[in-house]
């Protein structure tokens, strides 16, 4: 099992505590979201993970093997794909994902082979000859990724990977994360301070603000953290008499207001014997629109203030 | 751990070769056209300055003598000689036709005499028409340092003269004997004047204010650290020492391409010079090794282009200043004694023996000191690097 283990991991600059006993579980295949505004500690626990900075307290292990112990095992096993572009301007493509092939040992038909598969990953096949200097932003945010991936790592740490990326690279970068998770069963701890793309992506999450845990869990279970009221505003054609009392008697309904056409529902469960319900009932529904707590609320929730800040 | 090592080096250096390679035209521009350009200005101006060719006007003396000093007939002759082309000796019968030339010609006029009433000395009259000039001011101290030690060899020749071989064995003793010794030796010894080998001024330049440009040589190491590439490689399981000294090959192996692709240009279109070339060869491998061990250091210290560019510039001008890079420093007396405190002296003494051809065996001292202090800039760098938590 190639699990993540991070054990209260403390680190300080100077007099800056940049995170606070900080500690996570991340079972291998698995798709983790580190979640926090600028300056939560997220770069600094992902560099802590990939065995670029040391850490003042606690223990970091990865697949078995502590990182104080054996950081060169661990990061030959870890794809890191850093915030910034972290390329070679002046050189091709190819060029680029040959030298950090090279770096993780790769050579001969398996590094071409390699640099097939993550050049199809990035989408940039057609491009491999071009000078980096000559790809957008978006490209570059592609290769960026591709180069990490060129060694198959086991874990792969992104570093909020899609800022100032335009929509069609960003859901190209987040389609290939997934894609990479699910085929080839690839751990991945994901930051970033967009709290859709964590939520679209991860089975789990971690909220951090100045160097401290906030909150963990599943998305469901963060939520729960704050509140568990949905609320399901209904348009229908018509509202038939017993419609209100019907809904109410559902089991996780808590309040069923009516508007002319509109059927207001707050309700914590039971989503889909809501909707059979009206249309048992004969209701015709025109639309549907349910509202979840977000992260954003959670965030705002606990600290008062919003995740962009 | 060799393999990966032998691995690792291979990638960094191929890496920086392609980098080069993107950036090769402003190198050329920057590393070697432009020392050239800088070196020929300099090398003309200091030839000016320095290398003047004197070219002397012909100047006429009239000499009115009544022949009576001929002891200074013998110091004419030097006017023969290649040294005194410029000047030409007439004579005239008297003054006053003397006085005639001058007005119509100008030059000097001289009057050579024995003191009429003693007879005891030689004088000479000038007579100057027209300007002061350098050659009659050559001419003037020539005659007039040839008289005073004439005179003096009349007042000991008149001592001597009443005087009987006893009476001069008296006297002085041992004298007679002397005397008989030297008159019959040849007083006239021919020798060859020493051949002082020197650089000229365009070869000096050119070689010194390239020395002292080469420490902008690198691949970049400092760029790459704040871009985060070096970073991103140590990301991938290369220790730092590692990432160190593949950057030190690659500085060696790129800055000594530069040199020898610069004085394959000097030597070979610019001063057209035929030099020995295993030592140019090994004095090119030293320079390509000092710096890589300057760039190493400063690729360990700085974490910013401007601070290494700072960095660079403060090296720039102790090697122009210290090291001879941009003035002759050698003829600055006893202030070059502090160039054995720049590594770049050494380097151009190395070139400059190349150049004279110079035995080597007598500036492995120099090699030495240059190995030395390469080491020992890379070896600090690399404690700083290896030291440093943050890239």
């Amino acid at each position: 099992m190639y699990d993540i283990q991070i054990k209260n991991v403390t680190k300080r600059y100077d007099d800056k505590l940049a995170l606070d006993n900080v500690s996570i579980e991340i079972r291998e295949g698995e798709l983790f979201g580190l979640l926090g505004p600028n300056g939560a500690g997220k770069t600094t626990l992902i560099h802590i993970l990939c065995g670029l900075l040391k850490m003042d307290n606690g223990e970091v292990i990865v697949g078995g093997d502590s990182i104080k112990k054996n950081a060169e095992a661990i990061k030959a096993n870890i794809g890191y794909v850093p915030q910034d572009i972290v390329l070679f301007e002046g050189l091709s493509v190819q060029d680029n994902m040959d030298y950090f092939g090279r770096l993780y040992g790769l050579s001969g038909s398996r590094l071409k082979q390699r640099m097939k598969e993550a050049l199809d990953v990035a989408g940039l096949s057609d491009r491999k000859k071009d000078k980096v200097k000559k790809l957008s932003g978006g490209m570059k945010r592609r290769l960026n990724l591709a180069c990490a991936i060129m060694h198959e790592p086991k874990v792969l740490v992104l570093d909020e990977p899609t800022v100032g990326v335009d929509p069609q690279s960003r859901n190209h970068i987040l389609e290939s994360v997934r894609e990479m998770n699910r085929k080839n069963n690839m751990t991945i701890v994901y930051t970033s301070h967009y709290m859709e793309e964590v939520e679209a992506l991860c089975d789990r999450l971690m909220i951090l603000d100045l160097g401290r845990e906030l909150v963990k869990g599943t998305k469901k279970e963060i939520l729960r953290t704050i509140t568990q009221d949905n609320t399901m505003m209904i348009t229908t054609s018509r509202i038939p008499k017993t419609l209100s009392a019907s809904l109410k008697e559902i089991e996780g309904v808590k309040k069923v207001s009516i508007d002319g056409e509109r059927v207001e529902i707050i309700f914590t469960s039971a989503e889909e014997e809501i909707i059979n319900t009206i249309i048992s009932q004969g209701a015709g529904i025109r639309n549907i629109q349910i509202d979840e707590p977000t992260l954003e609320t959670v965030f705002l929730n606990i600290t008062g203030k919003a995740l962009r800040d | 751990m060799k393999n990966k090592w032998m691995n690792h080096l291979k990638t960094t250096v191929k890496k920086d070769i392609l980098v080069f390679k993107s950036e090769f035209f402003q190198y050329f521009m920057l590393f070697v056209i432009f020392p050239i350009c800088l070196g020929v200005f300099y090398g003309v101006m200091y030839q000016n300055i320095l290398e003047q060719k004197i070219v002397f006007n012909e100047l006429t003396i009239y000499r009115v003598s009544d022949g009576s000093a001929k002891m200074l007939n013998k110091l004419f002759d030097a006017f023969d000689s290649e040294g005194f082309s410029f000047v030409k000796i007439e004579d005239v019968e008297s003054e006053e036709a003397m006085e005639q030339n001058l007005k119509v010609n100008g030059g000097i006029g001289m009057t050579v005499y024995f003191d009429r009433t003693s007879q005891d000395s030689i004088d000479i009259k000038w007579i100057n028409r027209g300007s002061d000039s350098l050659e009659k001011g050559l001419v003037q101290q020539f005659l007039t340092q040839a008289v005073r030690e004439a005179n003096m060899n009349i007042s000991i020749q008149n001592q001597l003269s009443g005087l009987s071989t006893e009476e001069l064995n008296g006297k002085y003793p041992g004298f007679p004997e002397k005397l008989a010794t030297l008159s019959s030796g040849n007083f006239v010894r021919k020798v060859e004047s020493e051949e002082v080998k020197a650089l000229s001024s365009m070869q000096l330049f050119l070689i010194s204010i390239f020395i002292s440009f080469s420490v902008f040589f690198s691949t970049g190491m400092v760029k790459q650290r704040e871009k985060k590439l070096v970073q991103r490689a140590y990301a991938s399981g290369v220790g730092r020492v590692m990432l160190y000294l593949s950057n030190t090959v690659s500085n060696f192996l790129i800055s000594t391409f530069m040199c020898a692709l610069y004085f394959l240009i000097v030597f070979g279109f610019v001063l057209r010079l035929q030099v020995a070339l295993i030592p140019l060869i090994a004095v090119i491998l030293l320079q390509g090794f000092l710096i890589a061990g300057i760039q190493s250091l400063i690729a360990g210290i700085c974490r910013s282009e401007k601070t290494s560019i700072m960095v660079s510039m403060v090296i720039l001008m102790v090697f122009m200043f210290l090291g001879g890079g941009a003035v002759p420093i050698d003829t600055y007396g006893d202030v070059s004694g502090l160039t054995n405190f720049a590594p770049n002296y050494h380097v151009f003494k190395l070139y400059e023996a190349i150049v004279l051809d110079i035995p080597m065996n007598t500036m492995l001292w120099r090699a030495g000191v240059v190995v030395l202090i390469s080491v020992g800039l890379a070896l600090l760098g690399m404690g700083i690097f290896v030291k440093k938590e943050e890239f």
